[in-house]
Formats: C-alpha cells, sequence, structure tokens
C-alpha cells in the first residue's frame, strides 16, 4: 500500500529528517510509530501526504508516486490520505458539522465551498462520520466549545468525511488525558478495522502502542531502527530504540483498569 | 415557528419595507432634497427584489416539500448499503436557525442599494455621460503626465518641484511629531484617569466621554476651527504649522487615551494588589505596578500614532494648516490654476508615499524592538517531532 | 547556643545600624551603564547643537563674561544642549541602558528640530494677543452657542437642498464606501499575508500596492479622483468622495486583518491542505472565520471612521456636510454659530454611530 524506498527528507535548513527510508506497509495495517522528539516520527508521516516534501528515493501510496512538486496530484491524493492532529486543528469558530464538511473539499466544487453551500450528498457523508464518532449531537455547536476528546472525535470524522484509504496520525492523543485517549484510540482502531483502513500513528505512549497496534516501527535520527509486529516489541528492543532504559512513564498505565484489554505487559 | 412561517414572516417585512419606502418617495421630505427620494427609491428597489427572491423561494419550498421528504427517506435507506446503519437515527440534531442572521445580513443589502441610489452616482448625479466617457482617456494623459514628473531627468524646473516637495513634507513630518508628543504628554494622565482599574467612577466616566468627543471631530476641523484662528494660517512662518501640530496633539489625545486606558486595563492585576497591600499610595501604585507592565505597550501606541499622524499631517496644508497638503490642493495643486501642473503633482505625491514609508519602516522596527526587546526578528521554523507549538510573544493590539 | 542563636536572628531579621559587612554577604552594586556609550551619546549630542547651530535663523545669543574672555553661544541651540546634556545626565544617575538613553536624546532632538521647523515658540508667544484681540473670542462664543434653527430648517446655501440631507448623503456616502471598501480591503488583506496567497510573488506584490494606498491621505484622493472626473474643484457630487472614501477604507482594513491573518492559527490550514483544499476552499474555511470577528469590528470602526472623514473631505469641496461645514467656516466672520451647530451635531451622530456600534459588536462577537 504505502511504499518507501530510500527516502530521504533534508529540511532547507540542512537538518537531516528521515535517512534512507525503506518500509512496505500493507492494505489495512494499523502502524504505531514511536521514538523520542525529533526522531523523524512526524516527518515521516508527514512525508506520505507531501506536507514535508521528501528530497530523494521514491515514495508511492497505493498506485501513486507521491509528488510533492505537482500541487493538483498532491491534492488528489491528499482526498484518499486523511490526517488527525496531536492539537486537533479544528476551527473553533464554525460549527462540527462544517468543520468535518472541510474533509469534503476535495470532492465539492469550489463554488460550493466559497458559499458554504454543501450539497445533500456531502451533508449525509458528514453526518454518518460524526455518527460512527459517535458525538452526531454535537453537530451544530461551535467546536471551540467541545472538550478535547470530542474535538479529537470531530477531527476524526473530518477524516472519515474524505473515504481515505489511509489515515496519518500525528500524536492523535498526546493532549488527551489517559482514558480519554484510550477511547479515542479505541474508536481510530474500530472503525480502521471496519473499514480496512490503512493507519500510520505516532505515538508517545508505549502501552498504547502495544495495545493498538499491528506492527511497530521505532525510530531513531531519522532512520528505522526497529520494524516488526506488536508482539516483537519487548522492552529491550524499545530500550534499544530510545537509547534508555524505560521508565514508569514510559509505560504509564490509563487511570481507569477496566477500559484496559486482559493482557499488558509490565515492567 | 416553523420554516414555511420564517418565510412567509420575511415576505411580509421585504413587502411592507418595499411600500412603505415607495410610499416615502412622495412625502414631502422627498420633494425638498433628492437625496432622500433616491434613497427611498432605491430602498423600495431593493425591498422589491428581496421579496420576490424570498416568493420565488418560499414557492420552490412549497413545491418541493414532497421531493425533500422522499430524498430524506432515500438517503436514510440508503447508509444501510454501506455496511453501517446507525441505530440511532433520532439523534441527529435539527438545524439551528440563522433565520435573525440571514434577515440582517439580507437588511444590510437593501440598505447598502438604498445608499448607494442615496448618493446619486446610479443616476448620474453630480456627472454627466460625456464625462463619463471620457474618463479613462483623461486618467491615462494625467498619469502619464505624473510619471513624466517623476522619471525625467530632473532640470531645472523639476529640481525646484524635487526640493519644494522635500522640504514640505519635512514640515509635516514636524507637524506630525510635535503633534504626536503633545498628544502623548497628555494622553498618559487622561489614559489612566481612564482606565477603569484605576480611577474613581467620578472621574472615570466624564473622562470618557470627554475623550468620545474628542475622537468625534475630525483634526482637520480642530485645525480648521479652533487653532488657525488661535495660531494663525499659511506656511509655517505664519503659524499654519503650529495649527497643525495642535490640532493634531488635540485629537491624538482622544484615540491615545482610549488606547492607553485599554492597555492598562490589561495589565496583570496582582501587582497592583500586592502594592495596594503593602500600602502603596495611589501614585506609588501607577508608578511602581501600573507603569513597568504597560509602558512598553503605551510607547509602541504612541509610535503608532506618530505613523497616523504623518498621514494626517500631509493633508492639513489643503486647509492652510502648513505642510505638503498645500502642494496638492488648491490654489498652489489641484483645482487651482489650470492647466494643472502634473509633473509637480507627481513629484508631491512620490514624495508623500516615499517618506511615508520610510517613517512607517523605522516605527515599526523600533516598535518591535520595544514590545519584543533585543531579541532580532526569526523566523519560526518549526520542526516537526517538537512539543506543541507554543505562541509567540503578544504582538502590541494597537488599532489606527 | 542561645546567644549565637539570638546573634543570629539579629543580623538577619532586624537590620542593626552599624551592620558588620565582613560576616554578611557582600551586596551587589547596581551595574552601570558603559561610560563608553554615554560619551558617544554625547558626541551625538553635540553634533546636533553643531546641526543647530548652522541652521539657526534666530541670531539671539547668550554671553557668559569670565573677565579675562567673553564665551557666548547662540541663544536656542545652548537650550537645547543643555536639555541633551540634562537628559543624557539623568539617564546616568537612574543608570539607563545606553539604548534607552539614546532614545530619550533622539526624542529632544527630533523635538527641537521640529519645534524649531514649524515656530513653536514665536507662535505659541502670540497666543494671548490673538485671544484678546480681533474676533478669535467672539468665534470660540459662536461654537458654545450653536444655531439650532439653523441646522434643522434652513437650506445649503445658494440652492434648495435642505441641510438634512446633506446628512443623508453623508450617511449614504459612509455606508457605500465602507461595504465597497471593507470587501476589497479583505480580498486584498488574503492576497497581502503569505498565509493565504498563491505565491510570495503576490503576496509582495500587493503588500507594496498597500502600502502605496495607504500612504495617500484621503483628501489627496478626493482631489485626484475629482480631477478624474473631471469636475471642477467646488461643488461636484458624491463620486469623488466615495472613491476616495473607498480607497481610505481598502488601506485601513488590508493593513488591520492582514495583520490579523498573518496571526491565524497554523493549525486548521494544515488540516485542511491534509485533506486536499485548494487554495481558494483553504482560505474559505480555514482563514476567513479566524478573522471573521476582527473583519466585522474593523468594518464598523471604518464606517466610524468614514463619518468623520467625510467631514474633512468637505474642506476640499465634495458633498455630504462637509462642504457646508467648509462652507461656513470660510465665510469667516459670520458663520460661527452655525459652524457650532454643524460641529455638535457631527459629535453627536459620531457618537450614536458609535453607540451603535458596541451594540452590534455585543451581539454578533
Amino acid at each position: 500500500m504505502i511504499t518507501f524506498e530510500n527516502v530521504d527528507v533534508v529540511y532547507p535548513n540542512g537538518f537531516k529528517g528521515l535517512d534512507n527510508i525503506n518500509l512496505e506497509i500493507a492494505q489495512g495495517e494499523f502502524v504505531a510509530i514511536i521514538g523520542l522528539s525529533g526522531a523523524g516520527k512526524s516527518t515521516l508521516i508527514r512525508a506520505v501526504n507531501g506536507l514535508v516534501p521528501y528530497t530523494n528515493g521514491a515514495l508511492t501510496v497505493g498506485e501513486t508516486t507521491v509528488n510533492p512538486k505537482n500541487k493538483s496530484k498532491l491534492r488528489k491524493l491528499r482526498s484518499k490520505v486523511g490526517m488527525i492532529f496531536q492539537q486537533f486543528n479544528n476551527v473553533g469558530r464554525i460549527s462540527v458539522l462544517n468543520n468535518v464538511l472541510i474533509g469534503r473539499s476535495a470532492v465539492t466544487p469550489t463554488w460550493r465551498s466559497l458559499i458554504g453551500w454543501y450539497g445533500a450528498e456531502d451533508k449525509e457523508v458528514a453526518f454518518q462520520s460524526l455518527e460512527r464518532v459517535g458525538i452526531v449531537d454535537k453537530a451544530y455547536n461551535r467546536a471551540s466549545a467541545l472538550s478535547g476528546g470530542q474535538q479529537q472525535r470531530v477531527a476524526i470524522a473530518r477524516v472519515l468525511a474524505q473515504d481515505p484509504e489511509v489515515i496519518l496520525a500525528d500524536e492523535p492523543v498526546a493532549s488527551l488525558d489517559p482514558p480519554t485517549a484510550r477511547r479515542v484510540l479505541g474508536d481510530l482502531r474500530k472503525i480502521q478495522k471496519e473499514l480496512g483502513i490503512t493507519c500510520i500513528v505516532n505515538m508517545h505512549h508505549l502501552d498504547l502502542a502495544r495495545d493498538y497496534a499491528d506492527r511497530i516501527i521505532g525510530m531513531r535520527a531519522g532512520r528505522v531502527v526497529f520494524d516488526g509486529p506488536t508482539e516483537e516489541a519487548t522492552d529491550a528492543v524499545i530500550e534499544d530504540v530510545y537509547q534508555r532504559s524505560l521508565n514508569e512513564e514510559d509505560v504509564a498505565t490509563s487511570q481507569n483498569p477496566s477500559e484496559e484489554p486482559a493482557e499488558k505487559e509490565t515492567v | 415557528m416553523s420554516y414555511g412561517y420564517k418565510i412567509a414572516a420575511a415576505l411580509v417585512g421585504a413587502v411592507l419595507l418595499a411600500a412603505g419606502s415607495f410610499l416615502l418617495t412622495d412625502a414631502p421630505a422627498a420633494e425638498s432634497s433628492w437625496v432622500f427620494r433616491l434613497a427611498m427609491q432605491g430602498t423600495a428597489l431593493g425591498a422589491a427584489i428581496v421579496a420576490a427572491g424570498i416568493a420565488i423561494y418560499g414557492l420552490a419550498y412549497l413545491g418541493t416539500s414532497r421531493k425533500r421528504a422522499e430524498e430524506r427517506e432515500r438517503l436514510s435507506t440508503s447508509r444501510g448499503s454501506k455496511g453501517y446503519s446507525p441505530d440511532r437515527l433520532d439523534m441527529r440534531p435539527v438545524k439551528p436557525s440563522k433565520f435573525f442572521y440571514n434577515m440582517a445580513l439580507i437588511f444590510v443589502g437593501v440598505v447598502f442599494i438604498g445608499s448607494a441610489a442615496g448618493t446619486g452616482i446610479p443616476s448620474g448625479q453630480g456627472m454627466s455621460l460625456d464625462q463619463f466617457q471620457e474618463m479613462p482617456g483623461r486618467i491615462w494623459s494625467y498619469l502619464v503626465g505624473m510619471s513624466q514628473g517623476v522619471f525625467q531627468v530632473p532640470g531645472e524646473d523639476a529640481r525646484g518641484d524635487w526640493s519644494t516637495a522635500f522640504e514640505a513634507m519635512l514640515e509635516s513630518v514636524a507637524i506630525a511629531w510635535i503633534g504626536t508628543i503633545i498628544g502623548a504628554v497628555l494622553s498618559l494622565p487622561c489614559g489612566i484617569l481612564a482606565a477603569r482599574n484605576l480611577s474613581p467612577l467620578a472621574l472615570y466616566i466624564p473622562m470618557r466621554f470627554i475623550l468620545s468627543v474628542i475622537r468625534a471631530v475630525p483634526e482637520i476641523v480642530f485645525a480648521v476651527a479652533l487653532f488657525i484662528p488661535l495660531l494663525g494660517v499659511g506656511p509655517a512662518a505664519m503659524g499654519g504649522a503650529m495649527a497643525g501640530a495642535f490640532a493634531l496633539g488635540i485629537s491624538s489625545i482622544g484615540t491615545l487615551s482610549k488606547l492607553i486606558s485599554e492597555a492598562i486595563e490589561g495589565v496583570d492585576p496582582g501587582p497592583v494588589e500586592a502594592a495596594r497591600a503593602s500600602g502603596a499610595t495611589q501614585v506609588q501604585v501607577i508608578r511602581w505596578a501600573v507603569l513597568p507592565q504597560a509602558m512598553p505597550e503605551v510607547l509602541a501606541i504612541w509610535l503608532y500614532r506618530f505613523e497616523v499622524n504623518i498621514r494626517a499631517s500631509a493633508i492639513l496644508g489643503a486647509l492652510g494648516a502648513g505642510g505638503i497638503g498645500r502642494l496638492i490642493a488648491p490654489p498652489n495643486g489641484l483645482f487651482g490654476r489650470s492647466p494643472y501642473d502634473w509633473e509637480a503633482i507627481g513629484i508631491t505625491f512620490v514624495v508623500i508615499i516615499a517618506i511615508t514609508m520610510v517613517v512607517d519602516q523605522i516605527s515599526g522596527f523600533v516598535r518591535h524592538r520595544v514590545i519584543h526587546g533585543k531579541r532580532v526578528r526569526q523566523k519560526k521554523q518549526k520542526k516537526p517531532g517538537d512539543d506543541a507549538p507554543t505562541d509567540g510573544p503578544k504582538a502590541a493590539a494597537v488599532p489606527v | 547556643m542561645s546567644s549565637e542563636v539570638a546573634e543570629r536572628r539579629a543580623t538577619v531579621g532586624v537590620k542593626r545600624p552599624t551592620g558588620t559587612p565582613g560576616t554578611t554577604q557582600q551586596r551587589p552594586e547596581r551595574p552601570k551603564p558603559p561610560l563608553s556609550s554615554y560619551l558617544g551619546l554625547i558626541l551625538v549630542a553635540a553634533a546636533a547643537f553643531a546641526y543647530f547651530w548652522w541652521t539657526r535663523e534666530d541670531t539671539s545669543v547668550l554671553f557668559l563674561p569670565l573677565g579675562f574672555t567673553t564665551l557666548w553661544a547662540p541663544q536656542w541651540p545652548l537650550i537645547g544642549f543643555l536639555v541633551m546634556l540634562g537628559v543624557l545626565v539623568f539617564c546616568w544617575f537612574t543608570r539607563t541602558g545606553p539604548m534607552a538613553a539614546f532614545g530619550a536624546l533622539t526624542v529632544v532632538i527630533m523635538s527641537y528640530w521640529a519645534g524649531s521647523n514649524i515656530y513653536f515658540i514665536d507662535r505659541v508667544s502670540e497666543v494671548l494677543d490673538r485671544l484678546t484681540s480681533g474676533n478669535t473670542r467672539e468665534q470660540l462664543a459662536g461654537y458654545f452657542n450653536p444655531d439650532w434653527n439653523y441646522l434643522f430648517f434652513s437650506n445649503v446655501t445658494g440652492t434648495s437642498r435642505p441641510i438634512w440631507g446633506e446628512w443623508l448623503i453623508t450617511l449614504c456616502m459612509a455606508v457605500v464606501a465602507t461595504i465597497i471598501g471593507c470587501f476589497i480591503g479583505l480580498l486584498l488583506a488574503m492576497a497581502a499575508s503569505p498565509v493565504s496567497s498563491p505565491n510570495k510573488a503576490t503576496s509582495q506584490g500587493i503588500k507594496a500596492l498597500n502600502s502605496v494606498i495607504r500612504s495617500i491621505p484621503d483628501v489627496a484622493w478626493a482631489l485626484l479622483f475629482a480631477a478624474f472626473i473631471g469636475s471642477t474643484a467646488y461643488g461636484y457630487g458624491a463620486l469623488a468622495a466615495v472613491l476616495a472614501l473607498i480607497m481610505f477604507n481598502i488601506g485601513i482594513v488590508a493593513k488591520l486583518l492582514g495583520e490579523s491573518i498573518d496571526a491565524v492559527n497554523p493549525g486548521p490550514i494544515e488540516a485542511s491542505d491534509a485533506a486536499g483544499a485548494n487554495l481558494l476552499q483553504r482560505d474559505r474555511v480555514a482563514v476567513l472565520p479566524a478573522v471573521m470577528p476582527s473583519f466585522i469590528s474593523y468594518s464598523l470602526y471604518v464606517f466610524e471612521l468614514n463619518i468623520r472623514a467625510s467631514a474633512a473631505l468637505g474642506v476640499v469641496g465634495v458633498a455630504g456636510i462637509g462642504g457646508e461645514l467648509s462652507r461656513q467656516i470660510g465665510r469667516m466672520s459670520q458663520g460661527y454659530e452655525q459652524v457650532g451647530a454643524i460641529l455638535a451635531a457631527l459629535i453627536a451622530v459620531v457618537l450614536l454611530v458609535d453607540l451603535l456600534s458596541m451594540w452590534v459588536r455585543r451581539k454578533l462577537l
């Protein structure tokens, strides 16, 4: 589905974001990327939809090659690749429904979005996305009036409205409290399984990655240093990724044990 | 009130407005003032258009009610085909009405049409069709004249024009500076008195009222009505420049004090409370708890006013209050002796634009320095993978 | 032991008048600004003194007899120089940093230059004469005795148009100019901000255009448009005024709104990019809602400015109340009561508009 072949990213200031990445991510996989801050997790994710242009190598999503130079092709690609952000990135002053309709931008004619008159089909898709994430009752509230967890659900609904093949999530739960984080991530996992969407998620929390991901990729200094199914990601491996021993915080468990899956490794 | 009733109410309102304004075109007021007559005609026209639009929309709404119901049915059943059937269809909220919002927008539209008609421009008051047809050619020839003046190799005449314009503009800058100094000196106490957290109500309310009155009078009226009689008229040596400077100074007080009072109201109340708690007098509180917090912003506000005053001072000369305005206004510039000296006027405009922009740049730099300190202006290069984006330092909110 | 504690308490808690500095820590000195930079500043002041001496027009001189010889210096430049030195000395003793001291010195130098350029002292000393003689006093008294009858019932001199009609056309012009100008200003601000413009060249170009539009004052625009339209200076229609006000509004809105757009939260913009929106869609859904409140309040503010500005535009002869105002001012010795009435009405109208816009702002935001 997504292939990285010798992909490099060099920022204009000379900083090397990604260094010779080779990856193959299959359709319907839920991949968690772990690593310290600045290891290149976000760069990897943003390279997929061209928000960060890669400078070398080949990167393909499905059949299409990501071409950061070609704006219109990039837009077409982005319409199939949804993205969720740490700060939700909702427009605070407009309604939740309009926020979700932003996800329909690629298929809506420009004049329709300019006067804000979306077609019935688009609205139906938006409502169904909101129903999937379970906040349809807030459809006409202002996005800024919602709590953090609800805002992230709006963001997920916005991505679902794109009818995506791939969802990229950049630290989707880092600004949420642990129980909410688990619930949001669980929802994302469920929807991803139902619709067969490929999912790449950046994570800070090791335990969340272990609980929800099919596959874990560890990154350090712009390189992939670990790649394997979740079961193989033992503490020793993770310590190698982090280059230090794990502490309580890395595996911090949620405050609400009833919500946790039955099996959980403890350190 | 259901949607259909709202449409009906809007229709009735639009028809009433149209009818009322149409009747008013025959009122005695319309006899004496063509502005009123035209404005009412325009309003009637606009309201009639709106009424027609609402009527068509309402008919369409009535006619498609069955279709809409079917559509809703179709969409709600089609969702099953996607393999997902929510059992909570009723949870979907009803779209909140934006009826009054939309009505207000339409009303603004009608007011716009009425006002546009009232100015007499669409009906050709004040200019004939011939004039209108000649306009592009005239504009072109004037622009050519102006650019010839600016771009030619300066001969004897043009050099004189350049130096006259520069001297007059420097005089404008001097007027603006003195005006700003006068305004700054007076605005600080006024601003403190107009800040709710520092001054008692008995001072606050009259101060606010005085400031609003000052802000209501344009500086040009201050100059003509008050300071030209007091200080003289004409070029700088005759006192016109002083009249301009004082007019700018007094009218600066209004805006400056308002902005300063807002800056003072925005200071952190903690230190003020702490100073009060340790027994400081009001003056001590202002000196040691309020001013240290508010001073950078106050300085930025003063500098900003200097920029505004430069623009204002450039026109004061049009009335004999000194500065470069006298070169573009009658009797020396436009509408003075005909044919106008477009080359000199072009040079004057270029000098105004250039000096204004230079002063803007300098003042902008100093303001940035005052607010943000020594730190060099740096482009935020957001490195992905960093922590959450931190908000930069708050820029001084200085409207004009 | 107990005496030791008591002694320590005494050193810490209550300051003894004859403290023993040897045992306590050295107190830090207040940092002094570098002397060399202050010497530089004195040089700057001296240079300014020399320049003012060079360019002075007033030739009065101060003498300082010293017995063996007599020193002399030009009067006003010397006073200015002494003030500059005084400011520097004050800054030195308050330990002000060199940059701030330089700022203070610049303010003094600029004020001296500007004041001498506009003959500040000469003019101020004449004010009392003018107040006591001539008709200035009558004029000022006239302002406080406005002629209401004139305001409500009389016609514009020489025509059959009533005065209230001039108010109406002023309001009409303000409404039309505000709506058109703010709309164009919004578009220009969008095109000028690097956040929302298609490319860097566009944004730089539009920015330059904006600052040119903004640096030409409204009266100059009115004169320019009047010439373009081809009417005579006095008594043309509203078109020149409306066009001038539109340009004036474009400048203000584009500047203020451009700053708001620059400061817009980049998150939603990135999100709409990631959703595959094109430029127009992105600006509409992610930028416009974020700046809408400031746009509305700037528009209301601009409406208020327009009413004031149309009074100013009147002096060059465009339609509206300003034309009548300048006509009455031009009558010099007779129109004071009328001018007073118009000014009072102007203040009332602007205050009303202020209240109205405050109400709208509270309702909308």
